[in-house]
């Protein structure tokens, strides 16, 4: 065994982190078993240097796995009852424990996925060693074997983070909760069975035969907060190069079909985020496709998981959306590691907003999904559907257990976020993409919060706009702009006397813009600065006036109601008529079949 | 048998005023399902510029805005929907007895409204038997055309893209000939209520079942083969209709599109008298009932 070990110290020793040496090395060495679904090992890292530190904090995330009532399946109904109905519960267990070689094991005390050991002496920089066993839990989410296929995430014990008072923070994984963790540079020694092909979080820097049915790979990463794995005997990789980065694409036969979308959305969104933030840095990103459970995708730096697209005919753009989401989440969550469970908003809704754009790069309107016989469905009109869905109440800065039912959490974070996202980002106006290299740069291989967020939203942004960002932020703010009342009175042959009225409703007291369209084909520009909740404004002018629309561009999207967003000099029935004309054939048809004729 | 088939478009087409009417009958009341719903969506949209796109797509992102803004709307034509079809459901139980008169009689030709209606009025409670008897049958079979065909495309289910749409085309129609073969035995039964009036419901089930076993296979050709010009006048219709809008963006093509709706409406109210009038012809091959010729009888006597 000594042999392949010397190479692994070799690839060690010459293997380069992309931002050099500033962060600890996670060592994991580790055998998946696939006779028992488990895998065992140790993963060995340096304990942070601090005054006084005589206790060692860890995560073992497979233990919210380990039974029906704790509070990561509590909520999870799905989940919850495949792994009651299957029994296959998922646990991980500490077997011995080391720190700079002294054994502490019976000091490990662990509570649900919360480790921690207290050595009574100080082990300030001391080097901790954790030898574990993880059960494997059958169709999990994004840790979960299914049909000899495995998803390995948060797959090994996991440091806690310590904190600026020499406190852990150990997060608490409830329902909807993802992996949150410091930065390292990965090696990462693993061993499967030899059919197995593995997609990683890097492409392996080696892989050696160790016995004769055995394969052990190499890798060397980071800085990440985290490294996971996709195993499948029936994976095939297709990969291609692009601006510096290689594409891996792990699917199965069946799945071959889709290639070109995933490839396709998947470059789009490396060049867009490439020059909006900064290139991609790793050498590698792998797409790897599995059967998790659900229709969606899991985010891990350096590889994404995607569902398998097994029976969709594909029409609609939302494998395309999914892949691009999933992409833009190794910026924003990845690269700007944001704690998904404290500001879950601060990738899922930031990601959400820059998925809309791309969507609207590649598909044109607002993001269309769906463009097929006159029917027309976009990105954006399914989120605006879906954030007037949940619970008003809810703020956007809500940690993920702050929300009582999934959909309220989908609806705020996602749908809501990205409108408020996309409002925050429109008021900088010219300054939008600058401030977001900044925040970028400035949170790059850390974990900013929304305080931060907002303390470089400030640097860009005029008073008012970050006032009214915060308010989005931290309180249930609501927005309602509207024009009504338009009404042109002729005074002579060549002067018209036209008054309408400008209305809000809710907390933000931006300026907003106002377009006037004149009949003679003239407009005029505006802008409304409420003072009060309603305001008739007076103009005199050759022409009347056939239409008035406030705030054109959208900037504010988070505006609950568009449809009063303009008004006409006379009435349109047309889109009313037409409206009702096809739900009138569609109601006709029901009939025919309900009654035979 | 196309032959045979086409011979009977001849007899629907002077059937013309009874068309136009059941026709007449299906727009009043969908109609009236839809009146409030139309009003309130109008008077939501008729101001609004941002509605606009609306004539020329089906904006999605106008419909929701409509709908997010007006909740009570989508539940209102729901409601509208089940009532309206409820109250549709019974007024075709008293004109099917009219209808499978005609159709079966082979009374062709002018049509004496007095004896129509008589015999709407005189079959209405075995249709509305019929109707009750069959609704649970069609759920019945509704349930487990789903499960066969879930089961025949499992084997199917790595299927994705095209091969998945054709699979999925072919699900869909599977549930739609079981279903068509299960409707078919109510037509049976109502055209046995039409040429047996005082029999009693039990007899007349079990004519509809001796006629039905034997037959079912060339009534549900008929029904096809009826329902393919259909089909294809409907794909034309909407192909139509998006063009007329998409070329016109306005009046025009709006009311050209709700005039290729209504025309394919009343297309498939003649669809269905043609197969009735397929169904009435090959009925009364077996069946004669009370439409026997009366020199037979005397013959017979």
């Amino acid at each position: 065994m000594m042999w392949f070990r010397s190479i692994f110290l070799f690839f060690l020793l010459s293997g380069v982190s992309v931002f050099g040496n500033d962060f600890d090395t996670l060592r994991i060495v580790a055998s998946l078993d696939t006779l028992n679904k488990q895998i065992s090992g140790y993963v060995e890292y340096r304990l942070p240097e601090f005054q006084d530190l005589t206790t060692a904090e860890f995560q073992l995330f497979p233990n919210v796995y380990s039974s029906d009532s704790t509070a990561y399946l509590k909520d999870y109904k799905q989940l919850r009852n495949r792994l009651k109905k299957s029994e296959k519960w998922g646990w991980m267990v500490i077997d011995s424990a080391f720190i700079s070689g002294a054994d502490v094991s019976d000091s490990v005390k662990i509570e649900y996925t919360r480790g921690a050991i207290n050595a009574g002496s100080s082990i300030s920089g001391g080097s901790l060693r954790l030898h574990f066993t993880l059960q494997v839990p059958e169709r999990g989410d994004r840790l979960s074997y299914n049909k000899g296929d495995y998803v390995l995430d948060g797959w090994y014990p996991r440091p806690a983070m310590l904190k600026a008072d020499g406190t852990w923070y150990n997060p608490f994984y409830s329902t909807m909760a993802e992996l949150v963790g410091d930065y390292y540079n990965f090696e990462v020694e693993f061993t499967a069975p030899a059919g197995y092909v593995i997609a990683a979080s890097s492409d392996p820097d080696s892989t050696v035969q160790t016995e004769d049915s055995l394969n052990t790979t190499f890798y060397q990463i980071g800085p990440m907060h985290d490294f996971a794995l996709a195993l499948s005997p029936h994976y095939e990789k297709l990969e291609m190069e692009f601006n510096g980065v290689t594409i891996g694409i792990f699917l199965r036969e069946f799945e071959t079909p889709v290639y070109p979308r995933v490839r396709n959305a998947a470059e789009k969104t490396i060049e867009y985020m490439g020059k909006l933030c900064r290139p991609y840095p790793y050498r590698s990103l792998n797409y790897a496709f599995a059967d998790v459970g659900f229709a969606g995708g899991i985010e891990m730096p350096g590889l994404i998981i995607l569902s398998s697209p097994r029976g969709s005919i594909m029409a609609t753009g939302f494998l395309d959306a999914l892949v691009i989401h999933e992409t833009v989440h190794e910026w924003f969550y990845g690269m700007v590691g944001s704690d998904q469970i404290e500001t879950p908003w601060l990738d899922e809704a930031v990601t959400e907003y820059f998925t809309y754009r791309i969507l609207r790069e590649m598909h044109g309107d607002d993001g269309l999904l769906l463009d097929w016989w006159g029917l027309k469905v976009s990105q954006r009109d399914q989120q605006r559907f879906v954030s007037d869905m949940f619970d008003h109440e809810y703020l956007l800065t809500n940690p993920t257990y702050g929300f009582a039912e999934e959909v309220d959490y989908f609806g705020v974070i996602y749908s809501r976020g990205n409108l408020i996202v996309e409002t925050a980002d429109k008021l900088l106006g010219e300054n939008g993409d600058f401030f977001w290299r900044n925040y970028f740069d400035t949170y790059r291989f850390k974990r900013p919060g929304t305080a931060d967020f907002l303390n470089i939203y400030k640097k860009y942004s005029d008073s008012l706009s970050h006032r009214a960002v915060e308010k989005m932020l931290e309180t249930p703010a609501y927005l309602d702009w509207s024009v009504g009342n338009l009404d042109n009175e002729i005074i002579s042959k060549d002067t018209v006397k036209s008054s309408f009225i400008l209305g809000r409703k809710g907390d933000i007291d931006n300026p907003v813009d106002y377009r006037i369209y004149f009949v003679s084909g003239d407009s005029l520009s505006g802008a409304w600065l409420p003072k009060y909740d309603r305001e008739k404004i007076r103009i005199e002018n050759e022409s009347p006036i056939r239409k008035v629309v406030i705030d054109p561009d959208n900037v504010f999207a988070i505006d609950a109601n568009l449809l009063n967003n303009s008004v006409l000099s006379g009435e349109d029935n047309l889109p009313g008529f037409r409206f009702s004309s096809g739900i009138l054939f569609l109601v006709e048809s029901v009939l025919s079949y309900l009654g035979g004729l | 048998m196309i032959g045979e088939i086409l011979s009977q478009l001849r007899n629907v087409l002077s059937l013309k005023r009874l068309w136009v009417g059941l026709y007449l009958c299906k727009f009043i009341m969908a109609g009236l399902i839809i009146l409030p719903f139309a009003m309130v969506a109008n008077s939501e949209l008729s101001l609004s510029a941002f509605s606009r796109s609306l004539v020329s797509d089906w904006d999605l992102s106008v419909i929701l805005e409509l709908i997010a803004q007006s909740p009570d709307l989508m539940p209102m034509l729901l409601a509208g929907v089940f009532a309206g079809a409820l109250i549709y459901l019974i007024i075709m139980q008293f004109l099917n007895g009219g209808i499978y008169f005609l159709t079966v009689s082979g009374k062709y030709g002018k049509c004496d409204w007095k004896e129509f209606f008589a015999e709407c009025g005189g079959g209405f409670r075995h249709n509305l038997y019929i109707t009750f008897l069959m609704l649970p049958i069609y759920l019945v079979f509704l349930i487990s055309a789903n499960v066969f065909v879930n089961i025949i495309s499992f084997a199917a289910n790595d299927l994705i893209g095209k091969a998945a749409l054709i699979m999925m085309l072919i699900r869909f129609g599977i549930i739609f000939l079981i279903m068509l073969v299960v409707s078919i035995f109510a037509d049976s039964a109502r055209s046995a209520a039409a040429a047996y009036p005082d029999n009693n419901f039990r007899e007349i089930l079990k004519i509809a079942a001796d006629y039905y076993r034997p037959r079912f296979r060339k009534i549900t050709m008929v029904y096809l083969l009826t329902f393919i010009p259909f089909l294809i006048v409907w794909g034309m219709v909407e192909k139509g209709a998006l063009l007329a809008t998409g070329y016109s963006a306005g009046f025009v093509g709006v009311m050209l599109e709700f005039l290729l709706f209504q025309i394919c409406s009343f297309i498939r109210t003649g669809q269905k008298l043609w197969y009735l009038a397929c169904l009435g012809k090959d009925f009364r091959s077996l069946y004669q009932g009370r439409f026997l010729p009366k020199q037979a009888e005397l013959r017979l006597e």
